[in-house]
């Protein structure tokens, strides 16, 4: 059997085209990880640095005092659409910064009397309360005010009860007391029994000059929704909603090009300061007896 | 040679004699001077003539010499005496008459010196005696009443020389009895009844509307380190027969005595409040003090008992929270007294109520325990709250262990003020006008003391409330009143313990019209004392009832020690007014950024 020996030329050159493109294949494989990775590394770093800088908005907002912050928000304390706008740093830092926070302020828990701004829903704590404030602003609400409750609890076997107390009244010197006690479980202790307490739960009619509704509960934790049923009345809000964005990128705030924008906000609630439960009783001793 | 000896013998004599004639009677000293003479002559005498001379011409008489009168009286030590009973006494005296053969006179007699009503001289015996001997004598003991603090009965003898009547000796000998004697039993008995004082009834109550005690297995009637005696069930009627006695004190106690269960609730106790009979006065709580009495006769002592039901508290428009964890079955228990129309203390006996002028419907207050609640009338009704009756009272019994638990608020956990809070250096201005509202201070427990040195009625610079931190107050003493003069509320944070004194209260609060002596809520770190008036460390049972508007709050105990007694029992012992003017006062606190150190405020974070 005879070869042609010029057949054989190419061979080599194809081998080493293979090997080149294999080459080049795995060349080109690890430039796209490396750049892939610097951009990971970027974004991180920018998404750290907008966060950071969103938090320490809200940190500038947190120490700020209740009266200064309803005052800065334009409207009544029923009005929880109107924004309060700043940014922080408020100033052009050193060239460093580059990123800042643009916060939103507004009043939140107003409670109107159509959806879905008629809501309230607020989770709280085994025997912690829920404070329900009507009587800051300008005025105190004259009238009967009419609430929907309803409460859910984490665990079925283990209902919660709700147990009311309301302040009310015009005259500092003559305030009342009213309290009331509501149960989903078997835990009776007198309470009221609510039959479906998530869905439809239970009416309850504030008496007149209402100034502080204060939900407990008891044994286990609750969702509770306070719908507002009162026509014509606007329930004054409990507390601010705080929209903090940190931005990197932006020209408006930072100077860089909109190209290279990040954004990370944080939105953080905070209550109106209230007492805690034991501010409830007249009689409270953690570890001892009221027994003669 | 002789010379020399007979020098010798008179150096002697003169050696023994002198301080014989120094010491000897008139009589003596002659013997003594003539046997002198003899001795310092001796060879004279033994040669001399004068001798033979004398014997030769008529000797003169020489009668014999007679030796000295003397006598010796000896009583024995004196001695105690117990017969109650007048009767005779002997005692003995040991009589020695020197010389032997010679004789004297004996003379006796006796004297009740004591008790001084008693006083009688006895008549007088003499008696010749010669030698030694012992005479009885008698004497008439005059007894011993239960009044008599000292009985004395006095013997004296005397011995005389018969020619001249001069005492050669004497003694005395007394027989005593006083309270501290300790005499044997001779026949004493106490024997009385014991009976309880129903509502209204005094001690003067005639023995024929006496109520005998409840009766109790085991109740007894003691004479304090004696026997004892069953009480009867039928007439509560004891007798204790010959009991050791004693003096100067003589306890009688009634033990184990219990007051209705049902009526008056474990709670309750007997104090003894009369005593009457023969003698005797009231010791408490359940002991009578008869004093000393005699070995024998019979005593009445009569006991009278009134039961001191546990006082009760009142609470006003709040709720109650005991988180007791070493009391389940009473964490909050308490005896109410039975509804009465015609009390003295204008609105139904209850335990608490949630408003006392409510405009709309009434409402109640909640009562959660750890442990059970149990709050009865003496009928056994529960009287937890206004509504029982309607069975709309709220308690929360055994509710879980930890649970509702004292906040973790950094200055409420701690009882320090916060950052912020001014401290207060003019103690005594600090209560009178010019302290600025809805601020925080603190002070030290002296500052507090000299700011409430005597009744206070504070007032402050604005409308609202303070709130003052007293700073390592250790147990902190409140004994003066503490009371708002406007409409400004205070909120103490006691950083130790505070102690409601004894002092503080009102005999007849009115709920119409109540005038607390403090107004302020008082949260305390060590816990809370409302402190009753005490005799031996036991509560008395005389307590007024102390008022407070406000509320007590503490991470510890909550000590409720007063006690009205069972004729004030009507009234609560302790009545707490939720003061609902301090939440609102302390919401507005913190709007403005003064830090009170006492608020929650929530803060829920959203990242996008």
């Amino acid at each position: 059997m005879m070869t042609s020996a010029s057949n054989q030329k190419g061979q080599t050159l194809i081998f080493v085209i293979l090997i080149m493109t294999i080459a080049l294949a795995i060349g080109i494989s690890i430039s796209n990880r490396t750049v892939s990775t610097v951009k990971r590394t970027t974004n991180v770093d920018s998404s750290s640095r907008t966060l950071a800088a969103a938090e320490a908005g809200i940190e500038s907002v947190l120490t700020r005092t209740v009266t200064d912050l309803n005052s800065s928000i334009s409207g009544s304390a029923t009005d929880c659409t109107s924004a309060y706008t700043t940014t922080y740093p408020a100033t052009s830092g050193s060239a460093d910064i580059t990123t800042k926070a643009s916060i939103s302020i507004k009043r939140y828990g107003c409670l109107t009397t159509s959806a879905p701004n008629n809501k309230y829903v607020y989770d709280v704590e085994q025997d912690n309360v829920l404070e329900l404030k009507f009587d800051h602003g300008a005025s105190l609400i004259p009238n009967n005010i009419n609430l929907n409750i309803t409460w859910k609890y984490p665990n079925a076997a283990t209902a919660s009860s709700l147990y009311l107390m309301e302040i009310s009244g015009s005259n500092m010197n003559n305030l009342e007391v009213f309290r009331k006690g509501y149960r989903a479980g078997s835990q009776a202790n007198n309470f009221e029994l609510v039959l479906n307490p998530s869905s439809t739960g239970f009416n309850y009619q504030t008496r007149t000059h209402p100034r502080v509704l204060r939900i407990l509960s008891l044994y286990s934790p609750s969702t509770v929704t306070v719908t507002n049923n009162t026509a014509g009345v606007t329930l004054p809000y409990q507390g601010f909603e705080i929209t903090s964005t940190g931005i990197l990128g932006d020209s408006t705030l930072t100077g860089l090009g909109s190209k290279d924008l990040v954004r990370r906000s944080v939105v953080v609630k905070r209550s109106l300061p209230y007492l805690p439960a034991i501010f409830n009783f007249a009689l409270y001793s953690q570890n001892g007896s009221l027994s003669k | 040679m002789a010379n020399k000896v007979t020098m010798k013998k008179t150096l002697l004599a003169l050696l023994v004699i002198t301080p014989l004639f120094f010491f000897s009677s008139k009589q003596g000293r002659a013997g003594i001077l003539e046997s002198l003479i003899n001795l310092v002559s001796p060879s004279q005498n033994a040669s001399t003539p004068q001798i033979q001379q004398n014997a030769a011409q008529e000797p003169p008489v020489c009668k014999p010499r007679e030796p000295a009168l003397s006598g010796l009286l000896a009583f024995p030590n004196d001695q105690s005496f117990c017969s109650v009973t007048p009767t005779f006494a002997q005692a003995n005296v040991a009589y020695s008459v020197t010389p032997s053969d010679s004789f004297a006179i004996l003379k006796s007699s006796w004297k009740i010196v004591n008790p001084v009503s008693k006083a009688k001289n006895g008549a007088t015996t003499t008696k010749l005696v010669t030698g030694s001997g012992v005479e009885t004598l008698s004497g008439e003991w005059p007894g011993i009443d239960s009044s008599d603090t000292l009985v004395e009965l006095t013997f004296t003898s005397s011995l005389l020389n018969p020619d001249n009547g001069k005492i050669l000796a004497t003694d005395s000998f007394t027989y005593t009895w006083n309270p501290a004697t300790t005499c044997p039993p001779q026949g004493l008995e106490l024997s009385g009844k014991v009976w309880e004082l129903q509502k209204g009834q005094t001690c003067a109550t005639t023995s024929g509307s006496r109520t005998k005690i409840n009766p109790q297995p085991g109740d007894k009637v003691q004479k304090v380190g004696s026997i004892s005696s069953n009480i009867s069930d039928s007439d509560g009627s004891y007798k204790l027969t010959d009991p050791a006695i004693t003096n100067p004190s003589n306890q009688l106690c009634a033990t184990a005595l219990k007051p209705d269960l049902v009526k008056w609730g474990s709670s309750a106790f007997y104090k003894i409040k009369c005593v009457d009979g023969t003698v005797g006065t009231p010791l408490t709580p359940n002991c009578a003090n008869l004093g000393p009495l005699a070995p024998s006769g019979t005593y009445t002592v009569n006991l009278g008992f009134e039961v001191v039901a546990k006082g009760w508290t009142h609470v006003l428009m709040g709720d109650i929270y005991a988180g007791c964890p070493s009391c389940p079955s009473n964490a909050i228990s308490q005896l109410v007294p039975k509804k009465d129309p015609t009390s003295a203390y204008d609105t139904d006996v209850i335990y608490f109520l949630d408003s006392d002028t409510p405009t709309n419907s009434p409402s109640m207050g909640v009562a959660i325990a750890k442990g059970d609640i149990v709050v009865k009338d003496p009928d056994g009704n529960t009287r937890i709250s206004d509504g029982d009756s309607s069975n709309k009272n709220y308690n929360v019994k055994n509710y879980q262990e930890n649970k509702l638990i004292w906040p973790f608020v950094s200055s409420l956990n701690q009882f320090q003020p916060p950052v912020g809070a001014k401290e207060v250096t003019n103690c005594s201005n600090f209560f009178s006008g010019s302290t600025k509202t809805q601020q925080t201070y603190y002070m030290s427990k002296s500052c507090f003391g000299e700011a409430t040195a005597s009744n206070v009625k504070y007032k402050f610079d604005g409308s609202g409330a303070v709130v003052l931190y007293i700073i390592n107050a250790g147990s902190l003493n409140i004994k003066n009143e503490l009371v708002s003069q406007t409409n400004n509320r205070l909120i103490l944070m006691v950083d130790g313990e505070a102690v409601i004194d004894p002092g503080l209260g009102t005999q007849t609060p009115k709920l119409s019209n109540l005038s607390p002596q403090i107004d302020a809520t008082i949260l305390a770190k060590d816990g809370i004392l409302i402190d009753c008036d005490r005799e031996e460390g036991t509560c008395t049972g005389n307590d007024s009832t102390f008022v407070l508007q406000g509320a007590l709050l503490s991470k510890k105990d909550i000590v409720l020690n007063r006690l009205r007694g069972l004729d004030t029992n009507e009234f609560p012992s302790e009545i707490v007014k939720y003061a609902p003017e301090d939440l609102i006062y302390l919401n507005e606190f913190n709007k403005d950024g003064k830090i009170s150190g006492l608020h929650i405020q929530r803060v829920t974070w959203q990242t996008r």
